[in-house]
């Protein structure tokens, strides 16, 4: 056998290299076009979901998977899940749709190969067996604000499989709507004995759209007496003087005004208001109050020092200081009258109660009882105040 | 004896709310500056009372009615003058608690010392 030159060596060893690239290419290449059929893709890496838009399904696929929801919804039965839960939801939709997936170019080779609608991450709402009314509305103003800021909004995720006193209650308010995922819909939507009604949404305090809410209520006690539509007007105002300081960024998406809608259960003769802004909260705010200086006088008496507006450990305290702080007659007039004008509607029912989830803090007054407040681990995201009033 | 009749109802709005311009468009700055006050001036001039009718509107937030009636007391009018000078009438049952909030509105509020200079 004829021993090989170096020079020949060497150039069989690059031969040798040259057909393994070639190889190798030409096994990735069929490897891909493997991978290009619909169901590899499912199998590895994308869940099939079904994706619903106005009236409308199709199949899709989602990148990145469910993330988890707490089957009740509820601040009263369960508030730290659910506030932690909305807290969660505003950070992700607050992220960009560049920031929102981690591989944008995986999604976009799978939207090329099958030929589908995706979603990366999305709330598996199928879980849910349980949301309140004023967190329907909590959650609807999250996506009103992405709405607003023309930021692409999320679709309906396995809609068909949401329990159906969810999907009632979330399409009731308009959550479909503010979503941006159905179009229109009407002023409210009637159960068997429900009536729910359409969120509004605005940054004035604007009292014919408040009386037109009271009249589509269908609850003619509720117009007897001009205390809900006071009450409602000063929360409106509430927001508007004190929620959104001026000067101070708030982070996108962002709108600036308050959420409210309502809810008639005809069965138990019970109306629920629901009135909510994503302002810093008044626990934050009290330091711009004019009457702050009495405010501080109740503070120092029970915690023998200054009050903090950053510290939230005393969020509730503070809520019903400054309640208390309205309702006196000492001090200036001038303003600060809103706050106890609120509970002034309880007053018109045979019984109800007042709730205000304001930052870190929660305040709830029954008809004829003491107040009793809350210190919260987790914020709620603003102010949410609820009127729970039987007729 | 001159006077003014003012509806808050037909006069201006249905629908009072807010305290400032910017509040919206039924605010009670509006309702002082454009309504309330020249009658005011008008009665102080000739004689006579201003009389407010609450029939027919939705509500009165507090708010509104300290801005429109208190603001009187701070744009600089009298506050004794307003006083002798004002009549408040409703006929409506649900209306009745206002007068009355009217009136503490008035008397609690004081004058703007920028203004007096």
């Amino acid at each position: 056998m004829k021993r090989l030159s170096e020079a020949q060596r060497r150039y069989l060893i690059y031969r040798g290299r040259k057909v393994i690239r070639k190889r190798t290419r030409e096994n990735a290449k069929k490897a891909r076009l493997k991978l290009g059929s619909s169901e590899l893709l499912y199998q590895n890496f994308l869940k099939k979901v079904s994706l619903y838009r106005d009236g409308k399904f199709e199949q899709g696929f989602s990148l990145s998977g469910a993330l988890e929801v707490p089957e009740v919804l509820s601040f009263s039965e369960n508030y730290n899940q659910t506030a932690t839960f909305l807290q969660d939801v505003r950070g992700r939709l607050a992220l960009s749709w560049k920031m929102r997936f981690h591989n944008k170019q995986k999604f976009k080779r799978a939207v090329l190969q099958t030929k589908m609608s995706g979603v990366g991450h999305y709330y598996d709402f199928t879980k849910i067996k349980n949301i309140s009314i004023p967190v329907a509305l909590v959650l609807a103003s999250e996506y009103d604000c992405v709405r607003r800021d023309h930021t692409a909004v999320p679709r309906a995720v396995d809609y068909e499989n949401w329990n159906p006193q969810v999907r009632m209650m979330l399409d009731g308010i308009g959550f479909l709507e503010m979503a941006g995922i159905n179009s229109s819909g009407p002023a409210f939507l009637e159960g068997d004995n429900l009536r729910i009604l359409r969120f509004r949404s605005g940054s004035e305090a604007d009292g014919e759209l408040v009386d037109l809410l009271l009249r589509q209520l269908g609850v003619p006690e509720a117009l007897e007496d001009t205390a809900i539509y006071d009450a409602i007007i000063e929360a409106l105002v509430n927001t508007r003087h004190h929620a959104y300081p001026k000067g101070l960024e708030f982070p996108r998406p962002h709108f600036p005004g308050w959420w409210l809608t309502a809810l008639v259960d005809k069965r138990d003769r019970r109306v629920v208001i629901s009135v909510f802004d994503r302002g810093l909260g008044i626990p934050a705010t009290l330091v711009d109050w004019d009457r702050y200086d009495v405010f501080e006088r109740g503070w120092r008496r029970l915690f023998q020092e200054a009050p903090n507006p950053e510290d939230t450990r005393n969020d509730g305290t503070a809520i019903r200081v400054a309640m208390a702080v309205g309702r006196s007659s000492t001090g200036q007039a001038h303003r600060g009258k809103g706050l106890p004008s609120m509970e002034a509607a309880l007053d018109l029912c045979r019984d109800g109660s007042i709730t205000i989830y304001s930052r870190c803090g929660a305040y709830k007054r029954a008809k004829g009882a003491r107040a009793h407040t809350l210190n919260l681990n987790a914020p709620v995201g603003g102010t949410l105040i609820s009127w729970d009033l039987g007729f | 004896m001159a006077g003014a009749t003012i509806s808050i109802a037909r006069n201006f709005s249905r629908y009072p709310s807010g305290r400032f311009r910017s509040d919206g468009p039924h605010n009670g700055q509006k309702f002082r500056e454009e309504v309330l006050a020249p009658a005011m001036r008008e009665v102080l001039r000739k004689s006579g009372k201003v009389t407010i009718i609450l029939d027919d509107v939705a509500g009165l937030p507090a708010s509104f009615l300290e801005e429109a009636f208190g603001g009187l007391v701070r744009s600089g009018f009298d506050k004794n003058e307003i006083l002798s000078h004002l009549n408040i009438e409703t006929s409506q049952l649900r209306l009745q608690r206002y007068p009355s909030q009217i009136l503490a509105a008035i008397e609690k509020a004081l004058p703007d010392l920028a203004r007096a200079g």
